[in-house]
């Protein structure tokens, strides 16, 4: 079968000694800024996307995608042992992993985690395999139409699902739209909003906003709240196996969790953070004995892990078949592709065979490093967090300066970054999620783009949004997730009535 | 009618500041026709939709109270990125990255003065390798 010469293919290219060095490099770096708090993959990979300069494509991505996924494992080791999630994701392992821990089952909560997400990232996997080569071949035949109107879906699942309300959600993505437009327009190459700044000519870097709107941020708001943590449980070997009960309990949640983790994935403009939340959610409505989950319930960890795990296996699907970011963190490594000469899009599977299938295989290798690593090595993750913060956050802002610096040997970079991060403090104080503002940076001026080459193909007919049936099924959906934020309002301010 | 919570005042101030912004930078821009859109006709869309947005959330519900970190984390670790932007070009890295660290690190009260020179020549030191020698990156040590 086909699949397997390209598997054979895919494994040629990943366990090359160099491949293999730059995965377990990659996974480390991610389970250890999952681990820290304050760190997330987002900022993680943003540092590191000017160090990947220097490598090539392949590795570039094998690099930057096992600290992302491998920060998705290492966020439960820190919320288990300390209910301090490292990543917002694992937030939701917290709520049952800490209870578990506290009754002295850190270690079955520790194995369950990480069994969890091999199998979820297992699963995500395949699909990945499956689903991205077939998906190509509807791909290649979108017009700017479709483009449009899947990266309209990918914006306004990502406002639906993001915390708060979606008012909330559409006025972060407004934002980063506007900001996204800063630069020369790419049709009539006038620039827009340069303000006679020569530097904005070219439009905000992407590294500088992420680090400012994530790394910064974080940073601000962080300084003086906490000092280390120390952790003195020491874990056996013993004590990490699940009784067979506690097995049982597990298997169907895991395969739920996978289910709806790969779902959210695949949908461009969504994250992890709503795989894992939506995955315990779900548990919790179906158990028979919800009130178990809060206290230390192990449905609650296995399904929302398997899903966060599977989710990030498969947002490289519409990533890399279709070239449109799934999430804000695919979204710089598709950067990381342009700056390497490759156009993202429905022809890199075909054109960049070795790739694909190289980074296919290599992300099954870094879940399978992860499970084994984590067991034996739980007392050096546990080790990091005991650094003083003190010493951290210079050194994070530091690392941020130099990065963004590098990026364009430019220090304007530097205080857009350091605007972005008094931004991204604002909006925290507020109640504003950033994810969804940076998805509007990014697909802003690529939606502006398309919609206007489909309006002028079609000389300006708005009928060709809803002609075409890829198109009019995209919009379809848009249309429904509106219909659900005026159902879920209206419920909402019925119930405020009823007990007013 | 309820009376607006402080965060969503501020909410819809900020949206409403940057619609501003995105008006006035787009005045004179060409709006163009359906069958060749301007260059005006998103930046005015978008600043428009997020005008309406502002004054949409002002009674909407709000969840949390406001927490405004320290005045001295803000100005401190402002402070070191601008210093450090500002001495780049003069100083050279080391010199860039000494103060910075420095200045950074005065934003924590739990920060030690040994401490923290010692991290501030420990960070000099490892950019230095990894960025200068390591990814051959031209930033200049010290003073040209």
């Amino acid at each position: 079968m086909d699949l397997f010469s390209n598997l054979a293919l895919g494994f040629s290219v990943a366990i090359s000694p160099m491949a293999l060095l730059i995965c377990l490099l990659g996974v480390s770096l991610g389970m250890v800024v999952g681990v820290l708090p304050g760190l997330g993959a987002i900022t993680a990979i943003a540092m590191l996307l000017p160090v990947t300069y220097y490598l090539e494509p392949t590795h570039a991505l094998i690099m930057l995608a096992g600290i992302y996924y491998g920060a998705a494992f290492g966020g439960s080791t820190a919320s288990i042992l300390l209910n301090l999630p490292g990543t917002p994701s694992s937030a939701i392992t917290a709520l049952d992993g800490y209870p578990l821990g506290q009754k002295g089952k850190a270690g079955v909560a520790l194995l369950v985690a990480a069994m969890s997400s091999f199998f979820g990232g297992t699963v995500g996997v395949l699909l990945l395999a499956t689903v991205a080569p077939a998906l190509v071949k509807v791909a290649l035949s979108f017009s700017s139409a479709e483009y449009f109107s899947v990266m309209l879906l990918g914006l306004i699942a990502a406002v639906t699902l993001a915390e708060g309300s979606p008012i909330k959600g559409l006025i972060a993505v407004a934002i980063g739209l506007l900001f996204g437009l800063v630069g020369a327009d790419p049709q009539t190459g006038s620039v827009r909003y340069g303000f006679g700044i020569p530097q904005m000519f070219d439009g905000f870097s992407l590294v500088a906003v992420v680090m400012g709107l994530f790394g910064v941020a974080e940073v601000m708001a962080n300084v003086g709240n906490d000092s280390g943590h120390r952790a003195t449980h020491r874990i056996s070997f013993r004590e990490m196996l699940p009784s067979r009960a506690e097995l049982r309990q597990t298997i169907k949640p895991i395969l739920r969790g996978s289910a709806v983790g790969s779902a959210v994935g695949i949908l461009p403009g969504t994250g992890v953070v709503v795989a894992s939340f939506m995955a315990y959610a779900l548990e919790k409505k179906i158990s028979k004995t919800p009130e178990r989950f809060g206290q230390g319930a192990i449905e609650g960890i296995s399904a929302p892990e398997a899903a966060n795990n599977a989710c990030t296996q498969t947002t490289f699907i519409p990533t890399l078949a279709i070239g449109i970011p799934g999430d804000a963190v695919t979204a710089i490594m598709l950067s990381a592709l342009i700056l390497h000469g490759i156009t993202p899009g429905p022809t890199v599977i075909a054109s960049q065979p070795d790739m694909f299938w190289g980074l296919v295989v290599s992300f099954w290798i870094g879940n399978l490093i992860l499970v084994i690593m984590n067991i034996p090595l739980v007392g050096i993750w546990v080790k990091l967090l005991s650094i003083p913060y003190r010493l951290m956050y210079p050194s994070i802002i530091l690392f941020i300066c130099i990065g963004v610096y590098s990026v364009n040997n430019s220090v304007f970079d530097i205080f857009v970054a350091l605007g972005f991060g008094l931004l991204g403090l604002f909006m925290r104080m507020i109640g504003l999620s950033t994810a969804p503002l940076l998805l509007g940076f990014v697909l802003g001026p690529m939606m502006e783009s398309h919609f206007r080459r489909a309006l002028t193909l079609a000389r300006g007919d708005l009928g060709v949004f809803f002609d075409r049936p890829v198109s009019a099924v995209f919009l379809l959906l848009c249309a429904l997730f509106v219909v659900s934020w005026i159902i879920s309002a209206r419920r909402t301010k019925r119930k405020k009535a009823n007990a007013g | 009618m309820q009376k607006p919570s402080l965060q969503n005042l501020l909410l819809a101030g900020l949206s409403a500041s940057i619609a501003l912004i995105g008006l006035y930078g787009a005045w004179g821009m060409d709006l163009g026709s359906l069958r060749r859109i301007g260059q005006g006709a998103f930046p005015v869309a978008m600043s428009v939709l997020l005008l309406i947005l502002a004054a949409a959330v002002v009674f909407s519900r709000s969840d949390r109270p406001v927490h405004a970190p320290p005045k001295r984390t803000l100005l401190l670790v402002s402070g070191s990125m601008i210093a450090f932007a500002l001495l780049l070009p003069i100083a050279g890295l080391i010199g860039a990255v000494i103060a910075a660290t420095v200045i950074c690190a005065a934003a924590s009260s739990e920060s030690r003065v040994i401490e923290t020179i010692a991290l501030s020549v420990f960070l000099a030191a490892s950019f230095a390798a990894l960025f200068v020698y390591g990814l051959g990156l031209t930033i200049p040590l010290g003073p040209e």
